[in-house]
């Protein structure tokens, strides 16, 4: 296996990379002088990798304000990234799936820098008025996802939120244990009124949680009924997502072992 | 910009500008990319290659697909999109988009949603010369009968867009401005309004007054706005704002901006 770090890279790469670290940390927006202090450069230099950043349209500058903003190419850069990770594809097609077989507003929730961020929604068939999008951070006490990420997580920092979360429930008939004995989490009313939702959690190889699954609906779309079958199919969904996984790393094991020659598209795809 | 006069003559970082090749490429592409592959793709010699993945792979813009020697667009990607689409507001960016219009063409431009009465106007932005219709903000336009109801129903789901219509055609008609139609009737236009990439209708609501509606789409290749030209003179100004549009659908992330754009 080659041993990337002693190989040489493109030292001013690096830096815009750095620049790029610095701005996602100022939750994507920032002056000039902000960043430059805070990559340790001037602000000459750091406005001649900004320029360049702007040609190629990961940054673009706030007319009013003179900032600096990633740009569409970090969007482009972000959907392309949800293609071609396995399982980011995987759990999208899966919620396509859960939407157009109940018409419910489906989601994948993500931990982006540690908190839980919705990656893709495929909106239903129902008007629910929700303000929520893609790069939305939800709540881990107020959201059905935000439970799940609670519920199943075993770092020792979030046991004891998890912990702690107990005496907040009590209204919501929501409580950690029957969410990690069920498998599932679902209340309606959680967020805002009107609207319930039903979540599960998707596991990484090391059993680690990774994502949450969501169907989002009504008090009718989500009735008794149809919430069982609901159940079933969601939690079928992740499970398929894992299998999914666990065959896609065979696969690149598989890949490596053999002898390259000429190459068909090796890409996994998914079928929703 | 006014504190930056002092850098008035431009430096710009190549190696840059060579990296946002790469990262462009293996964004276009929907499987994983050897080598070779990228350096014909990018037009950037193999050995130059090697020394940005190198720096790409450490930064996480690249990840190695597998010991296989293939390579795909990496972590941080994700980080840096979901940190712009968080901040994000469509409908501001939209907004602006309707401004460069208006200083461009001079016409009238309408930006709608879909909302829980169907196709609502919530922003308007009017041109040079004065036009007598039936469109402000609130305006809530029938599905069927104008060019933007239209083209809510040629990318929005059957079963969203059919409930509305019935509605409309129930109702006594005063609170929508054009004429309602039937979805029986107008489902065999959707497929021509989807290749063409607008809508526009005959006669129009208002005699004389024409309108033009084209979609704009999100990052997810979902139907975001509508953004609707109205103007005595829509033929001429057609191509530019249908431009205009996929400019506005570029910026809010979406590839099929690019795809688009570049024909």
């Amino acid at each position: 296996m080659t041993i990337i770090s002693a190989q040489r890279g493109v030292q001013s790469v690096e830096i815009g990379s750095k620049l790029l670290r610095i701005l996602v940390a100022c939750e994507g927006v920032a002056p000039l002088h902000k960043l430059a202090t805070e990559a340790g450069i001037s602000s000459a230099q750091t406005h001649a990798y900004l320029a360049s950043f702007k040609s190629i349209d990961l940054v673009e500058q706030d007319e009013p304000t003179g900032h600096y903003r990633l740009g569409p190419l970090a969007v482009r850069l972000a959907m392309a990234r949800t293609r071609s990770d396995a399982a980011l594809d995987f759990a999208r097609s899966k919620a396509e799936a859960l939407s157009n077989t109940f018409g419910t507003l489906s989601t994948v929730v993500i931990r982006e820098a540690d908190r839980p961020t919705v990656l893709h929604i495929s909106p239903g068939t129902e008007q629910l008025n929700l303000n929520m999008h893609v790069g939305t951070v939800l709540s881990l006490d107020h959201t059905i996802a935000g439970l799940v990420f609670k519920a199943f997580t075993t770092s020792q920092y979030d046991i004891d939120q998890v912990h702690s979360s107990h005496g907040e429930h009590k209204g919501l008939e929501i409580n950690i244990p029957k969410i990690r004995s069920d498998g599932y989490a679902f209340g309606m009313d959680v967020a805002v009124p009107g609207v319930g939702a039903l979540a599960a959690p998707v596991f990484d190889a090391s059993n680690q949680i990774m994502m949450v699954l969501s169907l989002i609906g009504t008090r009718e779309k989500l009735g008794n009924k149809a919430k069982a079958a609901m159940v079933r199919t969601l939690c079928n969904s992740t499970s398929e997502i894992r299998q999914a996984l666990q065959d896609d790393a065979a696969r690149r094991t598989r890949a490596a072992d053999r002898p390259r020659r000429g190459r068909k598209a090796a890409g996994v795809r998914s079928d929703a | 910009m006014h504190s930056e006069k002092k850098y008035a003559a431009v430096r710009k970082v190549q190696s840059i500008e060579v990296a946002g090749r790469i990262l462009e490429f293996l964004a276009s592409t929907p499987v994983p990319m050897s080598l070779t592959e990228i350096a014909k793709g990018t037009d950037i010699s193999p050995s130059h290659l090697h020394a940005y993945i190198t720096s790409l792979v450490r930064d996480a813009l690249i990840e190695k697909d597998s010991e296989a020697g293939l390579y795909h667009i990496g972590p941080f990607a994700l980080s840096l999109g979901l940190t712009r689409l968080r901040i994000l507001d469509p409908i501001s960016i939209a907004h602006r988009a309707m401004g460069k219009i208006t200083a461009d063409l001079g016409c009238t431009v309408a930006m709608s949603v879909w909302g829980a009465a169907g196709p609502t106007v919530i922003q308007m932005k009017e041109g040079r010369d004065p036009l007598y219709m039936l469109t402000r903000p609130g305006t809530i336009y029938s599905v069927g009968g104008t060019a933007t109801g239209r083209v809510f129903a040629a990318y929005l789901a059957t079963e969203v867009v059919k409930p509305t219509i019935d509605r409309e055609i129930k109702s006594d008609g005063t609170i929508i401005v054009g004429t309602p139609i039937a979805f029986e009737e107008i489902s065999p236009l959707l497929q021509t309004i989807r290749e063409q990439g607008f809508a526009d209708i005959d006669p129009p609501p208002v005699p004389g007054v024409r309108a033009i509606a084209v979609p704009i789409f999100d990052q997810s290749d979902n139907l975001s706005l509508v953004l609707t030209m109205i103007s005595k003179d829509v033929e001429a100004l057609r191509a530019a704002f249908i431009q205009h549009c996929n400019e506005l659908t570029f910026q809010l992330g979406s590839h099929r901006g690019i795809i688009e754009s570049r024909d």
